[in-house]
């Protein structure tokens, strides 16, 4: 760490700006827009709107639950102690999961880093 | 690196990263600790602004005191 | 209602005269003990929010900034009125005056890196042709899934659901992999003109690394020379650079 600077001097840094490595503008842009595609529409900041923190809170909470879930349905398939039967039926009940969830963020307009946790010193889950 | 001009898209979304993403959050948050390590904070902002603005608007309504 | 901008240490009454926020309010400052919030009053505010509104509301952090470097405030915030911000404020006291102290006289610098590029796209890229989007090489977008799946989930066997599943893990674990590689090297690269540096979370699928770094005031040009040195260094990372901002990424205790 380097030593704080003194307090005196303090001047305005001024307008902050983008810079981007030669010829990486567009790919950016993209991955960008993709992100945010309806920015403002999406983003609700009333505070009145109680169930959007709620909605935000337990899908997010059922989302780390439900990776947790399919690393482990993965991990079990792999390892071949499950019959053709129960991978099939563990792999269709996650799928239908995975769809009901994709209606319930699309019903809340949230998208994946809504739901982003960090998880400070744990890091990833997989 | 190249400086951008004018490219508002861009200059826009990082603009957004900030101002909404993150930022100090002080209406409310629950910070879920094991061990002494904070694992998770959640931001409650929205609910606890919705309860302040109702206690808000209960006071109000009193008589000072 | 109160809308809440940024927090400093007392004394910004004259820093924050004649400035002007969200739909043109005039902002004050309300002092909270040992600390101050900027605030402009409402009767109402609009639901959603726009860039101007936004825009405003950096700009306020910026017009603190010009005078001393504030915490920023996530956008936002309300009060009912200054009882309700002042005693949110005195409950975390402590914690914001320390968070005032570290980032005094520093801003933020965010660097993003794209993290799927092939490096044949690069010679492609020089040869002018437009490098290829994700989808087409097949990496599912966030939040959108994979999109030979979509149309034909219903159709497809739970033993193929779960293949998908795994081969999206096997993706995401290689995204990991090489934003730890990519984010060691920025590290090494920027030490030395560092206060301080958080990753901002991000889903397993994300296609950036961002990492924000709390750099002293002076200390910016060399942190813009720095970066040049991770930026040129094979294979060539794809980046974007903004700032300078305030310490939005800092307004926790982040690791130093």
């Amino acid at each position: 760490m380097v030593d704080r600077a003194p307090d005196d001097g303090h001047r305005d840094p001024g307008e902050p700006r983008v810079e981007v490595s030669r010829g990486s503008a567009a790919a950016f842009a993209e991955e960008l827009r993709a992100l945010a595609p309806t920015l403002p529409e999406r983003i609700n900041a009333d505070p009145d709107r109680v169930e959007n923190g709620l909605a935000r809170l337990v899908l997010t909470l059922i989302e780390l639950l439900r990776n947790v879930l399919e690393h482990q349905a993965v991990r079990r398939m792999d390892g071949g102690a499950l019959s053709d039967e129960e991978v099939e039926r563990l792999g269709l009940a996650l799928m239908r999961l995975d769809e009901r969830m994709r209606e319930l963020k699309a019903t809340f307009g949230l998208t994946d880093e809504d739901l982003t946790i960090d998880l400070g010193p744990l890091g990833r889950l997989g | 690196m190249s400086e951008l001009e004018g490219d508002d898209e861009l200059v826009l979304s990082e603009l957004l990263n900030h101002v909404l993403d993150k930022g100090v959050v002080i209406t409310g948050d629950v910070t879920i600790s094991v061990a002494d390590i904070d694992l998770l904070r959640l931001g409650l902002s929205v609910i606890l602004s919705s309860v302040e603005t109702l206690e808000g608007r209960r006071r109000g309504a009193e008589p000072q005191a | 209602m109160l809308h809440l901008y940024c927090l400093t240490s007392p004394g910004g009454e004259r820093a924050a005269s004649g400035v002007r926020g969200l739909e043109g309010a005039p902002v004050r400052v309300v002092r909270a003990g040992a600390v101050e919030a900027w605030v402009s009053e409402h009767e109402t505010l609009p639901r959603e929010v726009t860039p101007d509104l936004a825009r405003a509301h950096d700009g306020v952090v910026r017009a603190a900034m010009a005078w001393e470097t504030p915490l920023p405030a996530r956008y936002g915030q309300t009060f009912a009125n200054e009882e309700s911000l002042t005693s949110a404020l005195a409950a975390r006291e402590g914690a914001i005056v320390e968070a005032l102290e570290r980032v005094r006289g520093a801003v933020e610098m965010t660097v993003r890196v794209l993290l799927d590029e092939d490096p044949a796209e690069e010679g492609a890229e020089e040869r002018g042709e437009r490098a290829a989007p994700l989808a087409a090489l097949g990496w599912a977008g966030a939040g959108e899934g994979e999109a030979a799946s979509g149309a034909g989930a219903r159709a497809r066997t739970g033993r193929d659901y779960l293949s998908s599943v795994r081969a999206r893990h096997e993706r995401e674990a290689a995204l990991h992999r090489r934003a730890e590689f990519l984010q060691a090297r920025l590290s090494r690269a920027v030490e030395g003109v560092t206060r301080g540096e958080s990753r901002t979370p991000a889903p397993p699928s994300s296609r950036f690394l961002t990492v924000s770094h709390l750099v002293a005031l002076g200390d910016v040009s060399e942190y813009r020379l720095a970066l040049r040195s991770f930026v040129e260094s094979e294979p060539r990372p794809r980046v974007l650079v903004s700032g300078p901002w305030a310490p939005y990424s800092f307004t926790e205790n982040q690791r130093g």
